[in-house]
C-alpha cells in the first residue's frame, strides 16, 4: 500500500492503537478521544494489521508482544509494502543498538512504558506536525544536513562546511537525535534517555555539557542561535532546516 | 598467587634443614654418632630422613590440595556469574510484569481526574494515588538500570577526577548551606592523575556518595571530598561526620532495595549505594566503606590512573 500525501488535519486525525493488554486500551482511548483523536483499537497483532490495510490510519500506537504478529514485524511488513504510517513503538526498547535497530526499522518514535501519558500525547502530536509535510520519516534517511552540517548516521560522523568535527559519541547522539527531530522542543531528560540511555544515575547537566560541546563546534552562540536554541525550563530545540538523504 | 608460593617455601623449609643438619652432622661440627642404649645411631642419616619425609609429604599435600581447590574456586566463580545473571533475568522479568500494571494506573488516575463533580477528598486520594505510581514508577526504571547497567555504553575518555568532585557537589549548596554543613574539596597538590573512564558515570558515582554523606549528616556537621595519588591509584573520598552505620548493618550496605533502619527516615530508594558499586566496578576500581555509628562515615573508591607523560 502506498501512502499518498495528503494535509493531516490534527484534530481529526485517525489514531490506531494496538495493545494485548485490555485494560490498558480501555483507559487508552478515552484519555486519546479528549484529545481530539479518532480512536480505533485491537489486540492482536495480525487483526491490527489487517484494519490497518482497511482504514488508513493516520498514526498508529504499537506495542511490541503481541499476539500472533509482534509490533516491530508489523512496521517491517508496513514498511516493505511502502506505507509509511507514522509509527509509535509502545515498549522498553533497551540498548542503544536496539533503539537504532527500531528506528532504521521504520518506527518513528518508541516510548518506554510505563510513561507519562501527556508525553505521549505530546509525541503524537510532534509527530502528525512533522508529517505533514514528508512522506517518509526523517529517520530513515541515513545523511541529514542543515545549511552548512552534514551528519551521517551509519558512521556516527558530522561535517561542517566540508570539515570533519570531532565529536564525542555522546556530542554526535544529541546533535542526531534533535535533527530528527527539527522544530520539537526536546527535554533534557529525554536526551538522557534516548542518548545516554538511563536517566537513573545521570543529572540532566550532563546533556547541557554536550550541548556546549556541540555548540562551540559549531560556532553557535547560545545567545543568538542559528542551530540549537535552548527553550528555558524545558529543553532545546534544533532550529535549522533539515533534509534528509541517502 | 603470593600465599601459594609461600605455602611452597614453607613445604620445602624442612628439606633445607634437613640438608643443612647433614651437613653439620658429616661435618663433625654438630656430634653426629650417639648412643642409643648399646646402640651407635647415626643422627646426619636419621634426621636428613625425617626433614625429607616431612617436605615431601607437605609438597604432596599442597599438590594434591591445590588441585582440589582448582574446581571448587572455578565452581564458586560460576554460581557467582550465574546468580549475578540469575539476578538480572529477576530484574527484567519482574520489569516486564510491572511496566504494564503501572502504565495502567497512571492512565487510570488521568481519566479520573477529569471525571465531573469529584469531591475534594476524591481528588485528594486520586493525588495521592497519582505520586505514590510515580514513585512505584521510579524504582521500576532505577531496577531497570540496576540490571542493565553491566551491559550498558560507557564512554571512555581521559577524566579530571577533580572535575567530578566538583561536578558532585554542583547544585548541592542550598542544601548544605541551609543546613550550615561545611563541605569542601581537598586535593593533593600538584594536580592528580587522570583516568580512563564515563565522566557521567563517575559524576553520578561521587553526586550519589555526597547526596547520602549530605542526607545522614546533620546541622552544623562536616563533610570533605578529598583526591589523591600514589602513582598507580587514584583515590577519591567522601568523609562525614553523620549519623554513621552501625556494625549490624554493614554487611547489606551493598544489597540492592536495603535500607538501614535510621536510613528509612530519610527518602531513598535503597538502590543507590548498589549503583555505585556497579559503576566502579564498570571502571575496574573498588569501593570500600567505613563507617562508626554516631560519628560518621568514609566512602573510599579506588581507580587505574592513566600515567602522566
Amino acid at each position: 500500500m502506498h501512502r499518498t500525501m495528503r494535509r493531516i488535519e490534527l484534530a481529526k486525525a485517525k489514531l490506531m492503537i494496538v495493545d494485548d493488554e485490555a485494560d490498558l486500551l480501555a483507559e487508552l482511548k478515552p484519555l486519546l478521544k479528549r484529545s481530539g483523536y479518532d480512536v480505533a483499537t485491537s489486540s492482536d497483532g495480525q487483526e491490527a494489521l489487517e484494519l490497518i490495510k482497511q482504514t488508513s490510519p493516520d498514526l498508529i500506537i504499537l506495542d511490541v508482544l503481541l499476539p500472533h504478529l509482534d509490533g516491530r514485524e508489523i512496521v517491517r511488513q508496513l514498511r516493505k509494502a511502502s506505507d509509511w504510517t507514522p509509527v509509535i513503538l509502545l515498549t522498553k526498547v533497551g540498548a542503544p543498538a536496539e533503539r537504532a535497530m527500531s528506528l532504521q526499522e521504520g518506527a518513528d518514535d518508541y516510548l518506554n512504558k510505563p510513561f507519562d501519558p501527556f508525553e505521549l500525547v505530546a509525541r503524537i502530536h510532534a509527530i502528525l506536525r512533522r508529517t505533514l509535510h514528508s512522506e517518509l520519516p526523517i529517520s530513515s534517511f541515513r545523511r541529514l544536513t542543515s545549511a552548512d552540517l552534514l551528519i551521517d548516521r551509519q558512521t556516527r560522523q558530522a561535517w561542517r562546511g566540508g570539515d570533519l568535527l570531532a565529536l564525542t559519541a555522546r556530542a554526535f547522539g544529541v546533535l542526531e537525535f534533535l535533527m530528527l527531530h527539527p522544530g520539537e522542543i526536546v527535554t533534557r531528560d529525554r536526551l538522557l534517555d534516548e542518548v545516554w540511555g538511563w536517566t537513573y544515575a545521570v543529572e540532566s547537566r550532563a546533556v547541557d555539557i554536550r550541548i556546549a560541546e556541540l555548540r562551540k563546534l559549531l560556532q553557535d552562540d547560545a545567545a543568538d542561535p542559528h542551530v540549537i536554541e535552548t527553550v528555558i525550563g524545558l529543553g532545546y530545540r534544533f532550529i535549522g532546516e533539515v533534509k534528509a538523504s541517502d | 598467587m603470593i600465599k601459594r608460593n609461600l605455602c611452597f617455601i614453607v613445604a620445602t623449609l624442612p628439606f633445607v634443614i634437613g640438608v643443612v643438619l647433614s651437613v653439620l652432622l658429616s661435618s663433625n661440627i654438630l656430634p653426629n654418632y650417639v648412643f642409643v642404649g648399646n646402640y651407635d645411631v647415626d643422627l646426619a642419616w636419621i634426621l636428613s630422613r625425617i626433614c625429607f619425609g616431612i617436605s615431601l609429604l607437605a609438597v604432596a599435600g599442597l599438590v594434591v590440595s591445590m588441585r582440589i581447590r582448582q574446581p571448587v574456586i572455578q565452581n564458586l566463580d560460576q554460581l557467582a556469574d550465574r546468580s549475578s545473571r540469575d539476578q538480572r533475568k529477576f530484574l527484567q522479568r519482574l520489569d516486564h510484569e510491572l511496566k504494564n500494571p503501572i502504565t495502567i494506573l497512571r492512565l487510570s488516575v488521568v481519566n479520573l481526574q477529569h471525571s465531573p463533580n469529584l469531591t475534594e477528598v476524591q481528588k485528594a486520594s486520586l493525588a495521592r494515588i497519582e505520586q505514590q505510581t510515580e514513585r512505584l514508577q521510579k524504582l521500576m526504571i532505577d531496577l531497570r538500570w540496576l540490571s542493565e547497567v553491566e551491559e550498558c555504553d560507557i564512554e571512555r575518555t581521559l577524566v579530571d577526577p577533580c572535575d567530578v568532585l566538583q561536578q558532585a557537589i554542583e547544585d548541592r549548596s542550598p542544601v548544605w548551606r541551609d543546613r550550615d554543613i561545611k563541605l569542601r574539596i581537598q586535593e593533593m597538590p600538584g594536580g592528580i592523575s587522570h583516568v580512563m573512564g564515563d565522566r557521567d558515570l563517575l559524576v553520578a558515582a561521587m553526586r550519589n556518595l555526597v547526596d547520602n554523606a549530605l542526607k545522614f549528616t546533620e546541622r552544623h556537621g562536616q563533610i570533605e571530598l578529598r583526591a589523591t595519588d600514589d602513582g598507580h591509584l587514584v583515590t577519591l573520598e567522601v568523609a562525614d561526620t553523620g549519623i554513621g552505620i552501625p556494625d549490624t548493618e554493614m554487611p547489606y550496605i551493598f544489597d540492592e532495595l536495603y535500607r538501614g533502619f535510621q536510613a528509612k527516615q530519610v527518602p531513598g530508594s535503597g538502590l543507590g549505594l548498589t549503583l555505585v558499586k556497579r559503576i566502579i566496578t564498570l571502571h575496574e576500581g573498588t569501593l570500600q566503606v567505613r563507617s562508626r555509628a554516631g560519628h560518621g562515615t568514609v566512602v573510599t573508591i579506588q581507580l587505574p590512573l592513566v600515567p602522566r607523560l
